[in-house]
């Protein structure tokens, strides 16, 4: 079983889902995605090697799946799930998860350098340079930006969460 | 103050001097607000706030970036920013921990476990040499990316954070936080108001970077040269000497290429099986979707190859992506066998906003074109989607999750003839993690048990249940339970044998 496009490429995984009708593979790779998501929102910035092991088994049968999915669709005459570079990244982080893992007791969580905290903080300094003078916008939004940043600072002063850690 | 952040500064000052005009006993910062000048209300308005401590009250460098405004432009030096925070906060803010004492307990193991994974990097070298401190380096990534300014025009901001810090919500709701140093996760830097561990350095708008091509330049330049004395010299804080490594920097795809000035990008990805003009790779970190030329021996390395162990691995960090070395990696200590990685990939954006999106699109289309029991009585396809809609509705209802689009259908899935390659419309990821859910849940109640072919249908249950290993443990009250019956089996058999 061959990938369309590049023939050199054999379609991962070879092992079971090739059999599998296609709502089956969609079954069957959710979950997983699922799982892996919730569980590396619960890590800290390092996870187990023997969890990350999992966690980049999960991405490399959900990326099997896609490119079954893909070649069946191929297959059907349908344009449905598009190879798309971010694919491509996504079997990076796998390939980097699985790779340290062999070498370390403790591997990076990739949420560690994901940005979902930082598209929100990036909405904030735009959302005040809607609201300054246009002519010396970037003076106003920086000095308008240290009210806020003062006033976040202070509550993060009374914030106890996560405070009591490393205490043994 | 966040009403302050949003309001004209005039109108601050007029609002104080009809206050003190009625008040007989104002207040004294009152009396200095209504003291400003209306014409100057901005600049006076925020030396008065910094004196009465509601703003931070630090020096803002300037910079010669262009014409006008662009003059005297305003950035925040990193190592302004620390001194203003003082010992206390940089612990709190930049490492998630309480205590001067405690962050020399935890810097040292964080390195310590980095060093396994990244054993090349400057860093290590510089403390054998004893040039740096290890219980005194704080690790901190930086991250770029453009919002929306005033009648959407784009806005470019650049901000800094530590690596580590006080853990998400689950973490913390999980008590992983309490785990002894040896074992303890050390927590993502998710929890606490933004402002308050997220350090701005400057923000450009779009335009006049537009118009002065090398303003961004020059801005990542300065951050670069203080970062890089931040690491190498360090800072003194009220009497103690810190360093800070910057361990790279992040930022969705097309941030990164800008920052990174790649040749090599998701923007040169091949439209056809066979390009006119040689592709030379999509990515940073490899050679993949390299097209090969065979008259010239060059090899092609296929993207699409999604294995375990794919054909592109090998060209890691072999070829640099780069013409010359990026601004914002200058002199700053790197890992010289993985250059490539300073610029880091994003797992949320890549999934929630790229992959994801196609899996759902293409997914709910299957669906809706197939010959499924509980979707038979419908005779179009836009009722079966009705159909799949109310299910969703409901399952958003249920489970109390946020309803970022409130229908699947032709439109939401871009999708308006059979032909068409189905894409999910939504530009929010909390939104692809809900419907990704709700697939999972749709799935298990209509397809698992619901196709004509039992023996398949077993070996899905199988492989979702038994093949994919749990990776939490469902018991609350002794997550090993599992393993630990596992090992005594063991030492039963043990014994009896």
């Amino acid at each position: 079983m061959y990938c369309f496009e590049f023939p050199c490429v054999p379609i991962f995984p070879p092992f079971h889902s090739l059999a599998l009708p296609a709502m089956s593979c969609e079954a069957e790779a959710t979950r997983p995605m699922n799982l892996m998501f919730g569980y590396l929102y619960s890590c800290g910035f390092w996870i187990p090697s023997h969890k990350a092991v999992r966690v980049a088994k999960y991405m490399f049968h959900f990326l099997g799946s896609y490119q079954r999915l893909a070649y069946l669709s191929l297959r059907a005459g349908k344009n449905r799930y598009q190879l798309i570079p971010k694919l491509h990244y996504l079997s990076h982080i796998a390939l980097k998860l699985q790779r340290e893992a062999s070498q370390s007791r403790w591997v990076q969580n990739p949420l560690s350098t994901s940005v979902q905290c930082q598209e929100d903080f990036v909405g904030r300094p735009a959302r005040v340079s809607r609201r300054v003078d246009m002519r010396r916008l970037h003076t106003n939004v920086l000095q308008r930006s240290l009210i806020l940043a003062s006033r976040a600072l202070r509550m993060a002063d009374g914030d106890r969460r996560g405070m009591d850690a490393y205490s043994r | 103050m966040t009403a302050r952040s949003e309001a004209p500064s005039r109108h601050v000052v007029e609002l104080a001097q009809a206050e003190v005009r009625n008040n007989p006993q104002p207040s004294r910062a009152l009396q200095e607000f209504a003291g400003i000048r209306l014409s100057d209300a901005e600049v006076g308005v925020h030396d008065v706030l910094k004196k009465h401590g509601f703003s931070c009250n630090l020096a803002v460098g300037h910079v010669d970036l262009g014409p006008r405004e662009l003059r005297t432009f305003p950035y925040i030096r990193f190592s302004t920013w620390l001194v203003f925070l003082g010992i206390q906060r940089i612990a709190r803010q930049l490492c998630g921990v309480s205590s001067l004492n405690k962050m020399r307990r935890v810097l040292p193991e964080f390195w310590h476990r980095y060093e396994s994974v990244n054993g090349g990097h400057d860093v290590f070298g510089m403390a054998r040499a004893g040039n740096i401190d290890l219980r005194m380096t704080i690790p901190y990534f930086s991250h770029s990316d453009e919002g929306r300014s005033y009648k959407k025009e784009a806005i470019w901001v650049f901000s800094l954070h530590g690596a580590i810090g006080r853990g998400t919500k689950k973490y913390l709701g999980k008590k992983k936080h309490l785990a002894p140093l040896k074992r303890n996760q050390m927590g993502l830097n998710f929890v606490s108001p933004s402002w308050s561990w997220q350090f701005l350095f400057a923000t450009m708008l779009r335009q006049a970077a537009t118009d002065n091509p090398h303003a961004i330049e020059k801005l990542v330049s300065i951050f670069a040269e203080d970062a890089a004395e931040l690491a190498t010299q360090g800072i003194e804080v009220e009497g103690q000497r810190l360093w800070l490594v910057h361990l790279g920097t992040k930022g969705d795809l097309p941030a990164l290429g800008k920052l990174g000035g790649f040749k090599r990008s998701f923007l040169q990805t091949p439209r056809g099986a066979r390009s006119k003009k040689r592709c030379l790779g999509i990515c940073h970190r490899c050679l993949g979707g390299q097209e090969g030329d065979e008259a010239r021996g060059i090899p092609s390395f296929p993207f699409e190859d999604l294995s375990p162990n794919p054909c592109w691995e090998v060209t890691m960090d072999t070829v640099a992506p780069w013409v010359a070395m990026p601004v914002v990696m200058r002199g700053m200590p790197i890992n010289p066998q993985k250059k490539s990685e300073f610029f880091h990939f994003d797992l949320w954006h890549i999934f929630h906003l790229g992959v994801a999106k196609h899996w759902l699109g293409s997914s709910f289309v299957l669906l809706a074109e197939s010959d499924l029991p509980a979707l038979a009585p419908f005779t179009s396809i836009e009722t079966k989607f009705g159909f799949i809609t109310e299910k969703y509705q409901e399952f958003c209802r249920g489970k109390k999750c946020p309803m970022w689009i409130t229908e699947i259908n032709r439109d939401t899935l871009l999708w308006p003839q059979s032909s068409a390659t189905p894409l999910g419309k939504w530009n929010k990821g909390s939104a692809s993690a809900t419907i990704m859910l709700f697939l999972s849940e749709f799935c298990k109640q209509y397809v698992t048990g619901h196709t004509a072919d039992e023996t398949l249908l077993l070996i899905v249950s199988w492989l979702s249940q038994a093949k994919i290993l749990p990776l939490v443990s469902n018991n609350k009250f002794f997550p090993y339970f599992p393993y630990v019956k596992f090992m005594i089996i063991i030492i039963i058999c043990y014994v009896l044998f």
